[in-house]
């Protein structure tokens, strides 16, 4: 009996002590929290932690996930989370009121913040009315009077706004109705509204419905970049850990980039297994044809060259002072700070990879 | 005749009797608010010296000073959510009244009838209980694909919310008709419609009003949900645009608007019920 009791003491004893060695363990490295949408940006961090990339990295990463960006700026302003990637306005938000550093490009995602009618649109009779914008489809009378669904004041409504200016028109000429994302699909859908407002991967949803693009910011010369960043707190506080989490993140960006073809069924994965997403792989395809991606040297190029990430930052600031969102003294402090980009992560990270190499 | 004459002498010494009470009233009702006055002053002012010193940062909480200033300036300035104060109340209060009256004059009949008709009680009963713990805000998918995206689908998701209490306080009013007074109707001849109409009714109105308050309380409250659904102008949606602009006066401004367009209306919702329920109570 006493044997028994005994064996089962030192087990008890044993358990405890592994346990509490791998929580000390775990508890030695830093917790970096990581923020994204269920889009193309979360993905990196994501696949970090399937492919086992986190094991060598000093920190312990925590994913936080947000439907949109006001959420995600909310979060950022409670010091919610510590680095991530959202869309070009709400990172132009969190830069202006909290201090938000823009850190990196997620990515271009010109081509996927687009507008979408149904089949049987007038807008699709004709293309290119104003020749500067071949790709716009619609004359401005078309255009004029429609009522566009999608969630405004984001990047969508920024290429909305760009696609108008194209054909001479304003945000006054059309009627655009505020709706979430989801929302505005079953909408259009039950055939409410006559143009749609969407970001990629709701675009290729929109596309396998059989609905038809007739703008989006590339098609009206407005460049949207997806921005990596992180909480102002944080970056002054550990600036070694952010450049370690941008070197695991990098990493991700720089294999969809070098390898698109063979990061397709992991961002399959991403998609359908973790964010819950139905897509097909023909529509995950086109995630890496639409989209730009820029590795460490010419991210530090696009951040630091002023007719880059400064002139496109520049096209949002306009836009929301042009809609009256900000006031002139938050636009002139905002391009005074070079719009909060802070290329000095991105470098540190070039000189660690150049350390390591030699 | 001497006895009227003595009767105006003492006209003008009873009004001012009356005045006196009046004037005792009130002091001696402000003696009892002090407490609330004072308490409500030091929290304006704590509010006002946390964000003065900057203990939590201006993104995060704006000060009463700064809230009272962009009130007013919402007057007349559209930006940058895109409407002024008056548009944005305005087509949020007409959305809350829709959804609300709509809940009113179909609400309380039928409350009234499950209570008093059994039959109609066993039919409704099962659907309503199965309706009645859906949130509103789970309708607004199925709102759009009946709907659409226009006042009224919104209008329906407010109705929703303001539909149960009516429902409930209408069938538990008339289900407390005190019985003694129903059977001397009938002992009198009344026929059961006569006695609902007469009896059953009016012993149902406090009742009634309290699931009105309680139900307006939900029409607001549900408010900016139904706004999610779809809005270009509407309290709802100024709040939802100050989200997204991460300006915090903006949120309070929508959020104090509702609060104080929602006591008015309960105001006057309980005027109405003092005028129109204390003539008819039936006890």
């Amino acid at each position: 009996m006493k044997k028994r009791l005994f064996a089962c003491l030192t087990a008890v004893c044993v358990g405890g002590a592994l346990l509490l060695s791998s929580l000390a363990y775990a508890a030695d490295k830093p917790v970096v929290r990581t923020s994204a949408q269920p889009c193309l940006h979360g993905m990196e961090l994501w696949y970090a932690e399937e492919a086992g990339w986190l094991k060598d990295a000093p920190f312990e990463s925590e994913f936080l996930f947000f439907p949109s960006g006001g959420g995600q700026t909310e979060a950022l302003a409670a010091a919610q989370w510590d680095c991530g990637a959202m869309g070009t306005v709400p990172t132009m938000m969190a830069s202006m009121r909290y201090g938000y550093k823009l850190i990196g490009i997620s990515n271009v995602e010109s081509e996927t913040n687009d507008l979408w009618v149904r089949p049987d649109s007038p807008l699709l009779k004709t293309k290119g009315a104003n020749p500067k914008y071949p790709d716009i489809y619609g004359t401005a009378e078309d255009w004029k009077g429609k009522k566009i669904l999608g969630p405004s004041v984001t990047t969508a409504h920024y290429a909305l706004s760009a696609t108008l200016k194209a054909l001479g028109l304003s945000d006054k000429d059309v009627s655009i109705v505020d709706m979430e994302l989801g929302q505005a699909m079953t909408a259009f859908n039950a055939g409410e509204g006559d143009i749609i407002m969407l970001w990629a991967p709701q675009s290729y949803m929109a596309e396998a419905r059989g609905w038809k693009k007739v703008s989006s910011g590339r098609a009206a010369n407005a460049v949207i970049a997806g921005g990596i960043g992180v909480r102002k707190e944080f970056a002054e506080e550990h600036p070694d850990l952010v450049v370690e989490w941008l070197d695991v993140y990098m990493r991700g960006v720089e294999m969809m980039r070098d390898n698109p073809a063979g990061s397709v069924d992991p961002l399959l994965s991403y998609f359908t297994d973790y964010c819950g997403l139905e897509l097909s792989r023909d529509m995950v395809e086109k995630e890496f044809k639409y989209r730009d991606l820029f590795n460490v040297s010419e991210q530090i190029a696009a951040l630091e060259d002023p007719n880059k990430l400064p002139a496109w930052m520049r096209g949002v600031a306009d836009f929301m002072l042009a809609q009256g969102r900000i006031s002139q003294k938050e636009y002139d402090s905002y391009v005074n700070a070079n719009f909060n980009i802070d290329p000095s992560f991105m470098k540190k990270l070039a000189e660690k990879r150049a350390a390591a190499a030699k | 005749m001497q006895e009227v004459s003595d009767r105006n002498k003492n006209v003008p010494s009873q009004a001012l009797n009356l005045e006196i009470e009046k004037a005792n009233y009130f002091v001696s009702a402000a003696r009892e608010n002090w407490i609330s006055v004072v308490s409500f002053i030091m929290f304006i002012l704590a509010w006002e010296l946390i964000c003065r010193f900057e203990i939590i940062g201006p993104y995060q909480l704006v000060p009463p000073s700064q809230v009272v200033s962009l009130f007013i300036d919402k007057f007349s300035n559209p930006n940058p959510d895109g409407a002024l104060l008056y548009q944005h109340a305005i087509a949020s209060l007409s959305l809350a009244l829709v959804g609300f009256v709509v809940a009113v004059i179909i609400g309380v009949p039928l409350g009234l009838f499950m209570g008093w008709y059994p039959g109609v009680n066993m039919a409704v009963r099962p659907l309503f209980d199965a309706i009645r713990p859906i949130p509103p805000i789970a309708w607004i998918p199925i709102a759009i694909l009946w709907l659409g995206i226009g006042t009224t689908a919104k209008a329906f998701i407010i109705f929703l919310a303001a539909f149960v209490p009516c429902v409930i306080n209408a069938y538990t009013g008339i289900r407390l008709t005190n019985p003694v007074l129903i059977r001397v109707a009938k002992i009198y001849g009344a026929s059961n419609w006569e006695t609902f109409l007469k009896i059953g009714i009016p012993s149902a109105i406090p009742m009634i009003f309290t699931g009105m308050k309680l139900s307006l309380n939900a029409a607001w409250t549900t408010l900016v949900a139904a706004e999610l659904l779809a809005a270009s102008m509407g309290l709802g949606y100024m709040i939802q645009l100050g989200r997204r602009l991460a300006r915090p006066d903006i949120i309070i401004v929508g959020m104090l608007t509702i609060g104080f367009l929602g006591a008015l209306m309960s105001w006057i919702l309980t005027k109405i019920e003092a005028r129109f329920a204390s003539s008819r109570r039936l006890t």
